[in-house]
């Protein structure tokens, strides 16, 4: 029997390739795109000097990863420090993303089912998803690598541009890996979900806290900042790659061994009875999202607080830094005069302001996907209005959201609290609140005008968030044109909590919000409803 | 009284393709209302269009003398539906779903809900997802049957349901026709049509071909007879009507329509039968009847 199912590779990839394309375009220009800008930023070799004691900061490491930064410092190098953990995050993301599609996202499906039925063995299925992902990460590791070799950045070599690109693609493919696994573990595409991006989560908070709080023997136990330690440009260390190769190889073997020992349709953990009966907690659409959707949502909370408090922690260090060295204050303070820390953390309040609108994305989107799996067909055939139940996924999405952007400023907070000597004011988190709440609200009610109206376009969302992070993180970094960020709601914001909240900005980004819900709704309740 | 569901050119086109090229029925209180048709003929597209899950392209819908689709919150309030392929909540309890369903609808879990889970023999305590097909229908029937509501909508609902289950089926829906309750009831079961419909239409390639009582609909179609006699057989196969006639000496067997019956019956008492069966036809002869030999122009 052959390794591998061509027929169902074949029909994989045909399903995948809009999937395989998009991702593909959009980590390919993120590496190369920059990488291409990267030398006009750093002319001089003062400049570059200045920059990479910035990046050795604390609080740099604490979000790039351990710095392998060696003198004398060169734009690739730079480059392959500021660049690899966010190229990789966003690879990590695309292999989640088609693995658990094809593995428990199928099998709850029933396509598995007719699969193994066939002439298919457990073995042969795996083996065929994980081909899919090795094309992918194989496919992903050429352009980039080739790309990168075509621009040529000052410093570059080409060991140094396959390194890159392969560390990319071999992390890549390592979470695709551990999305199967997690596929044999947990019994629901959701839960597999949850479970891979919990673990992306945690590995990358015990390297921000590994650095934050100088343990660097505990970056190794983050998987998904591996790559970090290879000083790539710099140092060029190829020898680790067996690390990854291994870390892959172990995590297919584990997949394997548990997919031979798990019933199909069902994970490892077997299922308890529940209640009998509904409780008063259980009676309307609102209270079925809390049961539906509540864990997602604790999950959010609780990992968006440890995030802020690592990040907290680091404010302390970073503070001492400032204080110490003239060229680290000015680089990153720029020349507004505000402290270092403040500049940190408009960054930081920009990030976590595009992140908190991703649940709330995710729970407009389900109200689209709950529509298709039919699970609403019993529930629109009762006596609750399409308006209603649109509100509600609305409701809840929002406040998740709000709740989301709280809990992580709150982290920040409280991490501050803890480890500073002269702790920020909670009235500086305040002011990024208040002025992260509309265009996060912007983007997620948005989000309920596409489902309502359009939802076949539903995934544009995720490239305006990407387009808002990229230009939040490195628009100040690569000198971008500011139009660029205009094109998001975040864009349009002043740099909160430095500056203060404008709240002439805030109230019309909340009424575009609201238009655009209401038409979302009046959408909704007009379009026929799709099933199956 | 005035009908509990009137459909009146009922149109519904997905795009180009046609689904529902207008339909009119009415379902009359107090009557099981059959609605049969092969595999794509637009059944399920017809009663998802009654609940207000898709608009009409054309023609009106009404349900308690409102419309369809603009009063559907209220329509709701009075009855209840079974989709053909029940999906629930994976991480909700067979349970915690009918309970549910009875909330949305002003209704609570009562001693009725209980004693159909008994009857139907369902285990309230496990996770939907954990659940077969038969099962999650068996949840769906249980929250419908329960919440009495003035008229059920069913698409296959017995699908799934073994034989012992599908015969408690029967003999709830036989108790909810007794207190006055009206069904539509879509069904591939021929047998259970029969047994439970008062009337019947059947549906093919988004049309109906045929409305009417199962008595009236037998007369358009042919008798199974087949007769040994006495004396030497007439000559059947001349007379109008009779078909696939097998002769040989003294036993015949054949199909007669309806109206060549009399005339056929009276050729045959002259050559003395010794023994004869007639046999009506059976829905499945109907529905083989419609779908072979009067093909409507599928495609335009
Ligand atoms: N949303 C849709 N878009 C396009 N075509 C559709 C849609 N929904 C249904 N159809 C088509 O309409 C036709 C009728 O489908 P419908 O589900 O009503 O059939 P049915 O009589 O219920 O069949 P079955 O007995 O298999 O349940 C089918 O050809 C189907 O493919
Ligand atoms: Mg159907």
């Amino acid at each position: 029997m052959p390794m591998i199912d061509w027929t169902l590779f074949k029909l994989l990839l045909k399903k995948d390739w809009v999937k395989f394309v998009s991702f593909l375009v959009g980590i390919v220009t993120m590496t190369v795109g920059v990488g291409a800008y990267f030398p006009t930023l750093y002319h001089t070799q003062a400049a570059r000097d200045a920059m990479a004691v910035v990046l050795q900061s604390p609080a740099m490491t604490a979000l790039f990863g351990p710095s392998k930064l060696a003198r004398p410092y060169t734009t690739a190098g730079l480059f392959g420090y500021e660049m690899l953990i966010w190229v990789i995050l966003v690879a990590v993301v695309a292999n989640l993303s088609i693995s658990v599609a094809n593995s428990r996202g199928d099998e709850e499906r029933g396509i598995v089912e007719l699969l193994l039925a066939r002439a298919m063995s457990r073995f042969q299925w795996l083996n065929t998803l994980t081909a899919e992902l090795l094309l992918f990460n194989g496919i992903l590791t050429a352009l980039n690598g080739f790309g990168l070799m075509l621009i040529g950045m000052p410093g570059h070599t080409i060991g140094g541009d396959w390194l890159f690109a392969g560390l990319v693609g071999l992390t890549g493919l390592m979470f695709g890996l551990i999305s199967l696994v997690m596929a044999q573990v947990f019994g629901t595409a959701r839960n597999t979900t949850i479970g891979a991006y919990l673990f992306v989560t945690l590995s990358y908070l015990v390297m921000v806290l590994a650095t934050s709080l100088q343990a660097p023997n505990w970056t190794w136990a983050a998987i998904v900042a591996w790559g970090t330690e290879f000083g790539v440009y710099s140092t060029n260390q190829r020898g680790p790659v067996a690390l990854l190769v291994l870390g892959v190889l172990g995590f297919y073997a584990l997949a394997a061994s548990l997919l031979a020992r798990r019933d199909l349709d069902a994970g490892l953990l077997p299922d308890r009875p529940g209640a009998k009966r509904a409780n008063w907690t259980l009676k309307g659409p609102l209270t079925l999202l809390v049961r539906t959707q509540g864990l997602t949502g604790v999950v959010w909370l609780v990992m968006i607080f440890v995030f802020g408090y690592a990040y907290g922690s680091a404010f302390n260090l970073m503070d001492n830094l400032a204080q110490t060295n003239q060229v680290v204050s000015n680089v990153i303070a720029g020349n507004g005069g505000h402290t270092v820390v403040m500049n940190f953390l408009v960054i930081l309040t920009m990030l976590f302001g595009i992140l908190s609108a991703v649940p709330g994305i995710m729970v407009m989107n389900h109200l689209f996907s709950d529509e298709k799996k039919g699970y609403l067909e019993s529930l629109h055939a009762k006596p609750v209005g399409r308006l209603r139940l649109f509100s509600g996924y609305a409701a809840f999405g929002w406040v998740l959201s709000v709740a989301v952007l709280a809990a992580g400023l709150l982290g920040m907070y409280v991490g501050g609290l803890v480890n500073m000597t002269h702790p920020l004011a909670l009235s500086v988190f305040g002011r990024a609140f208040l002025g992260m709440v509309a265009p996060m609200t912007v983007m997620v009610l948005g989000q309920g005008l596409i489902i309502g109206a359009l939802p076949k376009l539903r995934n544009l969302i995720w490239l305006l968030a990407y387009l808002a992070f990229f230009d939040g993180y490195f628009g100040h970094l690569l000198k971008l044109p500011t139009w660029l960020g205009k094109l998001t709601p975040y864009g349009w914001m002043p740099k909160v909590p430095v500056a203060a909240v404008d709240w002439t900005t805030s109230l019309w980004l909340l009424s575009l919000a609201v238009i655009l819900i209401l038409f979302g709704m009046s959408w909704y309740r007009r379009r026929d409803l799709e099933i199956g | 009284m005035a009908n509990v569901m009137e459909v009146s050119g009922l149109t519904k086109n997905f795009g180009q393709f046609h689904a529902l090229k207008g339909i009119s029925f009415e379902v009359q209180p107090g009557e099981v209302f059959g609605y049969i048709g092969p595999n794509g003929a637009g059944k399920s597209t017809t009663i998802r269009t009654l609940l207000g899950i898709l608009k009409p392209t054309a023609g009106t819908a009404q349900i308690f003398g409102q419309d369809a689709w603009r009063d559907a919150v209220a329509i709701h309030r009075r009855l209840a539906y079974v989709p053909g392929d029940v999906y629930l909540w994976p991480n909700l309890t067979g349970g915690e779903m009918i309970d549910l369903l009875l909330k949305l609808g002003g209704q609570k879990h009562s001693a009725e809900t209980d004693e159909l889970i008994e009857r139907f023999e369902l285990d309230p305590s496990k996770k939907s997802r954990t659940y077969s097909k038969g099962n999650r229908q068996k949840v769906a029937l249980i929250a419908a049957f329960s919440s009495q509501p003035e008229l059920l909508i069913l698409d296959e609902p017995t699908s799934g349901l073994d034989p012992l289950n599908e015969a408690t089926f029967q003999a709830v829906l036989g108790e909810f026709k007794a207190n006055g309750g009206s069904t539509l009831l879509s069904s591939h079961i021929l047998s259970e049509v029969e047994r439970l419909a008062d009337r019947i239409a059947i549906l093919r390639d988004g049309q109906i071909i045929e409305t009417g009582t199962l008595a009236e609909m037998r007369h358009l179609t042919a008798t199974t007879v087949t007769v040994k006699t006495i004396q030497p057989l007439p000559d059947l196969s001349k007379v109008a009507g009779v078909t696939g006639l097998q002769a040989s000496g003294h036993h015949a067997a054949f199909q007669v329509s309806g109206d060549a019956l009399a005339q056929v019956t009276a050729l045959l008492a002259q050559a003395q039968p010794e023994s004869l069966t007639a046999e009506p036809p059976t829905l499945e002869d109907l529905f083989l009847h419609y779908y072979r030999e009067k093909p409507v122009n599928a495609h335009d």
